[in-house]
Parts: structure tokens; C-alpha cells; sequence
């Protein structure tokens, strides 16, 4: 056991709302599975089957309805991500726990290097150290020099998408969760974001990824999770991982 | 675990037949921004401005740092103290938190006065590291906050309530009254004050939009009371109880 980083058992997600007569929506059932250290897990499956919901539950942007998710933090006590208190969560987001959203959110007229610096800041790193490493992962996302002062809102869709990318990997963290993180980018950034994430793996980095497409999630992912329906859901071992 | 700062049970403020605010309680942790949020009568600006002192609540304890003793409790003496040395208040209105009588400067060196510094050099020197970290120009130290912008003076509120290396500070509707330029920097200067400082903040706002940015964590009050409170994240993208989901499904 000592090699899993997160184990994830029999996890459901279901919302009520309030304001429609108390409608219930499913947004995703029986979902478990275990991840080791360094793995890849890809999400797969058709628009609207869970798979960024289940992203969400685990960073907890979702309160999960039942089950659990046992994450195991190098060099700390096991903690139930489902249902641990608030303040635990934010520690573990500020520490080991990174996130790509599909969408981009940070304080207007922030300089995009700064968005990354922070990232690192808020983990306890000195601040020039911090915006070293930051110039280095936006470099390394293909982010030109001169827009390092420049402000995210004024990029393109898939500059923005990569700001967010390199805020989350230049934290090297412990379990990278990635809801669609190469969606908006064309082949060569999509391309050099996936070499980042192998290289955050060869650390040790596990990661848990929402992609679109179950075809190019065998030509890297460890492991396939495919949502859909109760009967739909299955984990299976890719043969082919890179 | 992160250190509580600062943890509040069963507050609650009667006025005649009105309940303001009913039995609450929460921690704030050391360096985190808690937003507080909920519609015009909620009971948020209560729960602030007894948590520094401007109201005596009716019923309820608030404990500092770990510490046994109920700060409601305490004499006037040391509440002032309290008030002075580890705490610092920005008000939504400039009108209650400055004195337009006295400069700029003078509003703050106030509050430096207050807390025992009595050499003229050290203050200045203290004025214009302040004047600096909020970015405001030196060169209005000495004119009154009347010939000063909202968003200047907003920021002398910040500087005041920085001036003793505040434990906690209360932003009660910070931006409620600047335009979108000077809030955008209003944000970006709180939220570089939380993380150089790591002040513990209390964010009061019924701008969902500037607790999605600067808050970790959020409680929703209705009524006078704390109806649900989660990750700022989780309360804006899975709010559980019907008033939260009616609240940010009227976002913009």
C-alpha cells in the first residue's frame, strides 16, 4: 500500500436543486479506483458522464455525496478528501495538491508572471526563487518573455489556458489534477504541456487527467478510467502507457 | 494545521425587536481571507464591527489566539488595546474610518500614536513605509482625505489599519464604492498584503466576484445567521442550500 497516493472507493456525486422544485441531477455514480505514485490516470468518456465532476469532487470543489477519497501525502497522516475539514484542504491546496481548471480566474491587471510567482509564494518558496522558477515553467510553456509583465486578460485563449497550466506544475505537486487542460491549445503547445506534466512524473508527480479523447489517452495514460452510466464505468491498465 | 487566529461562539446582537445577528460561530485561521457574504440586512456588517468593538453584542464570546479569556469581557481599557495593537478596520464608508479634520498622514500617525509611538522621526519613517506598501503617493501625506480619490482614500484606511502590524483585519465592503480600475488594484494590494503579511483577513462583500478572488474560504449569512460555509470555490460552484444557489445563480 505504501506506493498509493490516492484511493478512491465507491465515490458518488449527486446535486439537488433547490430552486427547480428540488430536482436531482446525477453527476456521476460508483466511482473507485487506486492511484500509485507516478501514475497517470486519464478520465474519459462522453460530454456530460462525470468526468469533471469527479475532477471537482476530489479537489473539492464538489461536496462528493458519499464515498471516499483516501488521499496518502508523502510525510503525513492519510486524510478522507470527501470529508476532512476546510482549513486541512487548503493547506494541502497551498502544498501538495495542484489544479488546472477549465477556466481561468485571477485578479485583474496581475502581471501573468506574478500569477505564477504567487502560486509558489503561497507554498512557502522566497519570492526570487519563486519568480525564477516561474520564468523557467512559463518558458518552458512557450509563454514569449514579453508578455511575462503583460496581463492574462488581454492573452489568447490557449496563453490563458497555459498561465493556468504553469501556475498549477511549477508547484511540482505531489497529485496534479487537470480538468481538460490542453481543451483550447493547438498541437505544439498541447504537445510540449504533456512533456511538462512526464517530466513532473519522473519526480514522482501522479496526476489525474479529464481528456476528451479515449484514443489519445492510450498513447500516454497509466491507467483509463471511462464514466458514463452505472454499467458504462470501467478502470482498465493501458498496455501501451509511455 | 494552520493556527486559529481568532474563534467566535454563539454572537448574536439583539436591537429592540430586531435580531441582527443570531448565534454565531466560526474560526478564522492565521493568514487565511474568510469572505463573509449574504444580502443588505444579513447581519454582516454586525458581525464585524462587533468582532472591533463598535457594537457590544448582546450574548456571545470571541477568543484570540487560543487564549481562555472572552475579549467581550474585557474592560475598555484593554479592548482599546486590542483594538490598537492587533487588530485594524477598513470601513465601506471613508466617513468612519478617517478623521477629515486631520491629513493623510495625520489619520495614520493617529493610530501609531495610539499604540505608544512617541518618537517623530520613527513615525514619519513608519508613514512613508505605509504610504509605500499601499501604494499611495508620498506627496499627499499632508492633504486632507476631502481632496483625496475614494480609491486614495480607501487605501489610507489600509495604511491606518496596517500601521501596528495588525494580527486581524476587517475589510467591511472595501470596494463597494470605486470604480473597476482602482478595485482591481484595491484586490491585488489586499491580497499581496495577506501574503508578504500573512494577516488573517475578514472580508465582508456582497460582490461574489471579489470574494471568488480573494477569499479561501466563505460564509453565507441570511437572517443574522451563518446558513452555510465551504471552501469559496465549493460555496460558488456547488452551494448546497437553496438561498446560497439563488445567491450565485443571480451572479453576473
Amino acid at each position: 500500500m505504501e506506493n498509493v497516493v490516492l484511493e478512491v472507493k465507491d465515490l458518488r456525486k449527486k446535486f439537488t436543486l433547490h430552486l427547480l422544485e428540488e430536482k436531482e441531477i446525477v453527476g456521476f455514480q460508483s466511482v473507485s479506483f487506486t492511484l500509485k505514485r507516478g501514475e497517470f490516470l486519464g478520465i474519459a468518456g462522453k460530454s456530460g458522464s462525470g468526468k469533471s465532476s469527479l475532477i471537482k469532487c476530489i479537489y473539492r470543489t464538489y461536496l462528493s455525496t458519499s464515498g471516499k477519497i483516501i488521499f496518502y501525502p508523502n510525510g503525513r497522516n492519510s486524510v478522507d478528501l470527501a470529508t476532512c475539514l476546510d482549513e486541512e484542504i487548503i493547506d494541502l491546496r497551498y502544498r501538495k495538491i495542484g489544479h488546472v481548471s477549465q477556466f481561468f480566474y485571477a485578479i485583474p491587471r496581475v502581471s501573468c508572471l506574478d500569477i505564477v510567482t504567487q502560486s509558489l509564494v503561497q507554498q512557502g518558496v522566497n519570492i526570487d526563487e519563486a519568480k525564477k522558477s516561474a520564468k523557467n515553467m512559463l518558458s518552458c510553456l512557450l509563454i514569449p518573455d514579453k508578455l511575462f509583465d503583460a496581463h492574462p486578460s488581454t492573452f489568447s485563449g490557449g496563453e490563458k489556458q497555459r498561465v493556468n497550466i504553469a501556475r498549477a506544475l511549477v508547484k511540482e505537486p505531489e497529485l496534479l489534477l487537470l480538468d481538460e487542460p490542453t481543451a483550447s491549445l493547438d498541437k505544439v503547445s498541447r504537445g510540449t504541456v504533456l512533456e511538462e506534466i512526464f517530466e513532473l512524473k519522473k519526480k514522482g508527480t501522479s496526476a489525474i487527467g479529464v481528456f476528451h479523447d479515449e484514443k489519445e489517452l492510450r498513447s500516454f495514460a497509466d491507467k483509463i478510467l471511462v464514466m458514463g452510466n452505472e454499467r458504462e464505468i470501467k478502470v482498465y491498465e493501458n498496455d501501451n502507457p509511455r | 494545521m494552520r493556527k486559529c487566529i481568532l474563534r467566535i461562539e454563539g454572537l448574536t446582537k439583539i436591537y429592540g425587536s430586531t435580531i441582527a445577528v443570531v448565534s454565531v460561530s466560526f474560526s478564522l485561521y492565521q493568514g487565511e481571507i474568510l469572505g463573509v457574504v449574504g444580502e443588505s440586512g444579513s447581519g454582516k456588517s454586525t458581525l464585524v464591527q462587533s468582532l472591533y468593538f463598535d457594537i457590544t453584542p448582546t450574548f456571545g464570546k470571541a477568543y484570540l489566539n487560543e487564549e481562555k479569556k472572552n475579549i467581550f469581557e474585557l474592560n475598555s481599557q484593554e479592548k482599546r488595546k486590542l483594538k490598537n495593537f492587533d487588530m485594524g478596520m477598513v470601513y465601506q464608508n471613508p466617513y468612519l474610518g478617517l478623521n477629515f479634520e486631520i491629513t493623510a498622514g495625520g489619520n495614520v500617525a493617529e493610530k501609531l500614536l495610539m499604540a505608544d509611538w512617541r518618537n517623530y522621526s520613527h513615525i514619519r519613517n513608519r508613514l512613508t513605509y505605509l504610504f509605500e506598501k499601499t501604494e499611495l503617493p508620498l506627496n499627499r501625506m499632508d492633504d486632507f482625505p476631502s481632496t483625496l480619490s475614494g480609491g486614495m482614500q480607501q487605501r489610507i484606511q489600509i495604511a491606518k489599519a496596517l500601521a501596528n502590524n495588525p494580527k486581524i483585519l476587517f475589510l467591511d465592503e472595501p470596494t463597494s464604492g470605486l470604480d473597476l480600475s482602482v478595485q482591481a488594484r484595491f484586490l491585488d494590494l489586499v491580497k499581496k498584503i495577506q501574503q508578504e503579511l500573512r494577516i488573517s483577513m475578514i472580508l465582508v462583500s456582497h460582490d461574489l466576484g471579489v470574494i471568488r478572488l480573494l477569499a479561501d474560504r466563505v460564509l453565507v449569512m441570511k437572517d443574522g445567521r451563518i446558513i452555510e460555509s465551504g471552501l469559496t470555490d465549493q460555496i460558488l460552484e456547488d452551494p448546497q442550500s437553496s438561498y446560497t444557489q439563488l445567491l450565485v445563480n443571480s451572479m453576473l
